[in-house]
């Protein structure tokens, strides 16, 4: 064998792997909990209604190919830019994944909307809140919500959901939504059994 | 102590293969008062005959040196691999100065593993024939695992560390995986330990003349993860260490190198042999990587760096020695011209490879290159240890632990390397082999960055 550095190496893949990490989870996920299964092929969720989902793994994975022969021209810069690439095909397959999960989800409890073509409003999200589970901050400020669109359509999000605040009739019904939501996660956290 | 001691020569012996146990076998020779005269470098000239030694008793003696993926060396391994070249050990003459083609000699099959039954009456009955067709002196006799696993016990009863110490940096070396550059500091000691430049007890001509061939042994055993591993690198630098080792020990304790000859041509032998085979390697490969390529590019110009000091040293030695493989200089100068230009200087610590270079490219190159090398090597030395830094890594540091710290991964503290250190170990020597090449117009140039250094 040629000679080798091992201690550079696993310090240079180590640094690659949180960059493929970090940019293989899609945006809206990078934030949620994570959970590590070392084994098995399936995975079940108990829900807060108490209803079980079970679901298999699904694997996204990416190929990178290195032309040896080419080695000398080949930078970490190159490397980098390939492990980029994987990375991003893996976040589509997650995001795909994701989503795909999700919207069958919320089919299945019955929280979707249907817009019937029309575009979005600060009204529609008001309805779309209401069918939501809403956590708070022990100060009383509700957890951030992501909203997830196409960048074409997004101009029109924030500018309805600006109106939420501008628009008295809007604000009014937004913040007793809030507080009816403030009630129920209180009501929840009440009725929370603990552990031990 | 003495249990894991044979244990672990014991395990050695059996995850060696012929190639790893050819130069431990060659000391345990020199131990028992043989005199090697010759080792193999596998051409079809040497007929079968690994080592070509003389016996105490003044007689010639050949070895055949065979490992077996098995416990044991089967009838068809026999036959088929054997056979053929105990023939030729056997009969064929050993043609050496040292003493007549006509002399008889004794001829050894050499393994570490057992030998089946069949291969026992095979030799047998092979050994009868010859004495039933009147030439008793042909005869094939054999030294096999337990005989060796002796050999090699009482080979080694003063060297095993005493010191716990010690033993804790054998065991650790003993049970790397080796595929990383050696730990040199580490064999450096065990060496060092081994033969007592450590102690002030004063040993008699005769003991370091057995303590060389006895530290071979340890050396080899240390290594060992190394050898399998044919990380060919690693293994030349431990036997340099050997080398400087022994010849501390020669200096301090007043002894000449006459005495421990045998010892150092050995030793020089294995690397001169690891380094062909080396050579070879780099023949067969279309590409430089090693291990994971995701993580090489950084690392590929020190790889190229370290190998072409060492190639450059073949080369050298094939051209002043004449010990010449035609095909494997035309490699060398070839790969050497080639991969010259994407040499890197990672520390002061590459400067002995830039040498090995620059002495290979005046044997090879008409042209002042090789100078304007050595000139541009000395000025980035005076312009980053003496002016502007960042100070290259002192000849101290490996190239491992001085490229963690150039691409942020050390966790040592260590000093501010982005500012000139103003030292270096190396500049002084280079200024002096730039004057004796008469390049004193030039130098002016350097002379300002080279002040600043001390």
């Amino acid at each position: 064998m040629l000679p080798d550095f091992p201690k550079v190496k696993e310090k240079v893949l180590e640094t690659l792997n949180k960059r493929m990490q970090a940019r293989s989870t899609p945006s809206p996920f990078q934030n949620a909990k994570h959970l590590r299964y070392h084994e098995g092929h399936r995975h079940r969720i108990v829900r807060a209604d108490g209803s079980v989902v079970e679901n298999e793994f699904k694997e996204a994975s990416s190929k990178i190919t290195l032309d040896l022969s080419q080695w000398d021209s080949i930078t970490m810069e190159d490397i980098i830019a390939k492990i980029d690439a994987a990375a991003e095909e893996m976040e589509s397959q997650m995001a795909r994944h994701f989503f795909g999960e999700i919207s069958k989800s919320v089919e299945e409890v019955g929280n979707a909307i249907d817009a019937k073509g029309k575009p979005f409003t600060a009204e529609m999200y008001l309805e779309a809140l209401e069918k939501v589970q809403l956590d708070f901050y022990e100060d009383g400020t509700p957890h951030e919500l992501t909203l997830v669109c196409s960048p074409k359509m997004a101009p029109r999000m924030k500018a309805e959901l600006q109106r939420l605040h501008t628009d008295p009739e809007l604000a009014r019904r937004y913040n007793e939504l809030i507080e009816q939501k403030r009630d129920e996660w209180r009501e929840r956290e009440n009725s929370r059994k603990l552990v031990g | 102590m003495s249990g894991v001691k044979e244990r672990i020569l014991e395990n050695w012996l059996d995850s060696s293969n012929e190639r790893t146990f050819e130069v431990p076998f060659c000391f345990m020779l020199l131990s028992q008062g043989y005199t090697v005269i010759h080792m193999t470098r596998h051409s079809s000239m040497e007929m079968g005959k690994d080592i070509i030694a003389i016996d105490p008793q003044g007689v010639p003696c050949a070895f055949q040196l065979k490992s077996s993926p098995s416990r044991s060396i089967t009838l068809t391994q026999w036959r088929t691999e054997i056979e053929p070249q105990v023939h030729d050990l056997m009969l064929g003459k050993i043609v050496h100065p040292s003493f007549p083609s006509s002399t008889p000699h004794r001829s050894y099959l050499v393994t570490n593993r057992d030998l089946n039954e069949e291969v026992q009456r095979a030799i047998d009955d092979l050994n009868r024939g010859w004495e039933n067709r009147g030439h008793s002196e042909i005869r094939l006799e054999t030294i096999v695992r337990g005989q060796l696993l002796k050999m090699t016990l009482d080979h080694t009863p003063t060297l095993w560390p005493a010191e716990l110490a010690d033993v804790k940096i054998l065991l650790e070396l003993f049970l790397d995986d080796g595929p990383g550059p050696l730990p040199k500091a580490k064999v450096s000691h065990l060496l060092e330990t081994t033969m007592g430049l450590h102690s002030n007890e004063v040993p008699s001509e005769a003991q370091l003349v057995r303590t060389a061939a006895s530290s071979a042994l340890l050396c080899a055993l240390a290594t060992s993860p190394w050898s399998r591993a044919e990380n060919y690198a690693a293994e030349i630098e431990a036997w340099m260490i050997y080398i400087a080792a022994l010849l501390a020990a020669c200096e301090r304790w007043g002894i000449t190198q006459y005495e421990i000859h045998n010892s150092l041509e050995i030793a020089k032998n294995a690397i001169f042999r690891l380094l062909g085979k080396l050579c070879e390697e780099l023949r067969t490969r279309s590409h430089l990587v090693e291990g994971n390529a995701l993580a090489d590019p950084p690392l590929l110009r020190v790889r190229v760096t370290q190998l072409i000091g060492l190639m450059s040293v073949y080369g050298l030695w094939q051209k002043i020695h004449g010990q010449q493989n035609k095909e494997h200089f035309e490699f060398v100068r070839d790969f050497c011209l080639t991969r010259g230009p994407q040499m890197v200087v990672w520390g002061e610590g590459t400067v002995p490879q830039f040498l090995a270079y620059y002495w290979f490219l005046k044997e090879i190159d008409a042209s002042p290159n090789s100078d304007f090398m050595l000139m541009g090597l000395l000025k980035l030395i005076a312009t980053q240890n003496g002016k502007q830094g960042p100070s290259l890594a002192d000849p101290y540091q490996n190239a491992e632990d001085a490229l963690l710290e150039a691409l942020g991964f050390s966790e040592k503290e260590g000093k501010d390397s982005t500012e000139p250190s103003g030292v270096s170990y190396m500049a002084k020597g280079l200024l002096h082999l730039v004057a004796k090449r008469n390049w004193k117009q030039h130098l002016r140039g350097i002379w300002p960055d080279l002040m600043f250094l001390a």
